[in-house]
């Protein structure tokens, strides 16, 4: 192409063309090419999911500086929208907030520990032997034995999650003597940062 | 050794850097990186953001001024001296010089302003769809991803982009790149003042292989040697000196004109295209006998 010609009218309208085509394209690709419907577990601090998939920018920073290597990057099977953005399928999260400081985009917002909460640990009644090894390793005494309200222990009951405190960590997790762990970290209730307008 | 090699020495180092920076130490990728406790963002990543997200994150904002102010003042250094991308086209050229194409992409195709229309209509995806459209697709994004793993569609993009190689050299990057393309705008806002590569105006005898040289489908002599030959300040010196212009042309070929030197130091490759990658001053013949 000479570019020493004038931008004419011509080229004008074919560069109107392409940027239409282009914009509608992907709008169209990011509104049908949907996966199935999940919760995942974000990286802590993470912002409200709709904003969350607005503001990441998938630049893969804090699955590069996790020092657990616990934060992956979700594949093309849950839809266009959530590809390539992090979440955490297992692991131990050891809040030290390293993926905070790496966000570039403020994705990830800055959190307090008392704020910090990715999910909330499940326990599979089927499964449990009740051996109240989670109970000893949660660090953030969010596992309680069962008692009555004497104070008694009541025998063949699971833990009890205090869901306030249970920050979905997962340090439970692997600790389950049971093959598959009885233990699971979803991320209901989970404490998302809401955010407006400017941030600074 | 004559300046243009240093000059193509440095370039190919600070590719290699930069590519082997970008996939394994430095901390994220192209999209968003830091170096020297500096943060760097994609500007065509951070743009699509705020269209996304319909916030002003400061810090994001601070991280993707570098990429914008340095396009303004270096025009698309860029795509040349850092982009990974670039680097593995240029590791191909050998290659690809050698491949003689029968098909040709159609003419639509081969329109620089594509690159701006994709990167505008990006934007407005971004706005629409609220999440960053092309980031999904984007192959340079990919090729620094690969190191912890490499998404699926941006890495499938990246192969798609090589096969286009076969057929014309650069073609993702002159005709697709949203990057490139906004690199292109924001050099052609710092056009008056910004850095140019020069060519020995005056010397040049048309041979055109500055432009065979040229990747990135700047027509060179459009630039320089065409619009010197009808300034009219040429013709007036040639008037004084009593000869016609072609006869002053032919005469600068011979012997060292000073005010023929003069009016051709304003003439430089001002084309927003430019990648600075001095393929063209490496490939004078000019400058290579004149040293």
């Amino acid at each position: 192409m000479n570019m020493s010609k004038k931008f004419s009218r011509r080229d004008f309208l074919a560069f109107l063309g392409v940027t239409g085509v282009v914009a509608g394209c992907f709008s169209i690709v990011n509104y049908t090419v949907q996966g199935e419907q999940v919760e995942l577990i974000r990286p802590p601090g993470a912002i409200t999911e709709e904003d969350f998939l607005a503001t990441c920018l998938r630049c893969r920073k804090c699955v590069e500086v996790c020092p657990q290597n616990i934060i992956k990057t979700v594949p093309l099977e849950y839809g266009i929208k959530l590809f390539d953005t992090p979440y955490i399928e297992s692991g131990i999260c050891i809040a030290d907030f390293a993926c905070i400081d790496a966000c570039p985009s403020g994705a990830l917002q800055k959190i307090t520990l008392e704020e910090y909460k990715i999910g909330t640990v499940e326990i599979n009644r089927k499964t449990c032997i009740f051996c109240m090894l989670c109970v000893s390793v949660c660090p953030y005494n969010a596992l309680d034995t069962p008692r009555d309200s004497e104070g008694k222990l009541i025998p063949r009951t699971p833990p009890v999650v205090n869901v306030e405190k249970c920050t979905g960590c997962g340090t439970c997790v692997p600790k389950c003597p049971t093959k598959p762990s009885s233990l699971k970290v979803t991320a209901k209730n989970a404490r998302r940062v809401k955010v407006e307008g400017m941030i600074v | 050794m004559r300046k243009s090699q240093l000059i193509l020495i440095l370039r190919h180092l600070s590719q290699i850097a930069f590519f082997v920076l970008l996939i394994f130490f430095v901390v994220g990728v192209f999209c968003s990186f830091a170096i020297w406790g500096l943060n760097i963002s994609c500007p065509v990543g951070s743009i699509q953001q705020i269209f996304a997200s319909k916030t002003f994150y400061v810090v994001l904002i601070v991280s993707a001024l570098p990429l914008i102010i340095l396009p303004i003042l270096f025009g698309r250094f860029f795509c040349s001296w850092m982009c990974p991308m670039g680097t593995i086209y240029e590791a191909l050229t050998p290659i690809t010089n050698r491949i003689k194409s029968p098909i040709k992409l159609p003419s639509f195709l081969r329109k620089q302003s594509n690159k701006v229309g994709i990167a505008f209509g990006s934007f407005i995806a971004a706005g629409i769809a609220s999440s960053p459209a092309w980031c999904t697709v984007c192959p340079v994004g990919a090729v620094c991803k690969s190191a912890t793993g490499c998404p699926v569609i941006g890495g499938s993009v990246a192969v798609v982009t090589l096969g286009l190689e076969g057929i014309e050299q650069r073609t993702f990057c002159k005709y697709i790149c949203p990057i490139g393309g906004v690199f292109v705008v924001l050099s052609k806002i710092g056009q008056k003042f910004n850095y140019k590569v020069k060519l020995p105006v005056d010397d040049c005898r048309e041979c055109r292989s500055c432009e065979r040289a040229c990747k990135y489908g700047v027509p060179i002599l459009e630039y320089t040697r065409m619009k010197f030959k009808e300034d009219p300040r040429v013709s007036e010196l040639a008037n004084k000196m009593g000869i016609t212009k072609e006869e002053l042309l032919r005469k600068a070929w011979k012997e060292n004109i000073p005010e023929l030197k003069a009016i051709a130091k304003d003439y430089s490759i001002a084309s927003p295209e430019c990648a600075k990658c001095f393929e063209c001053v490496n490939a004078c013949p000019i400058l290579k006998v004149k040293k």
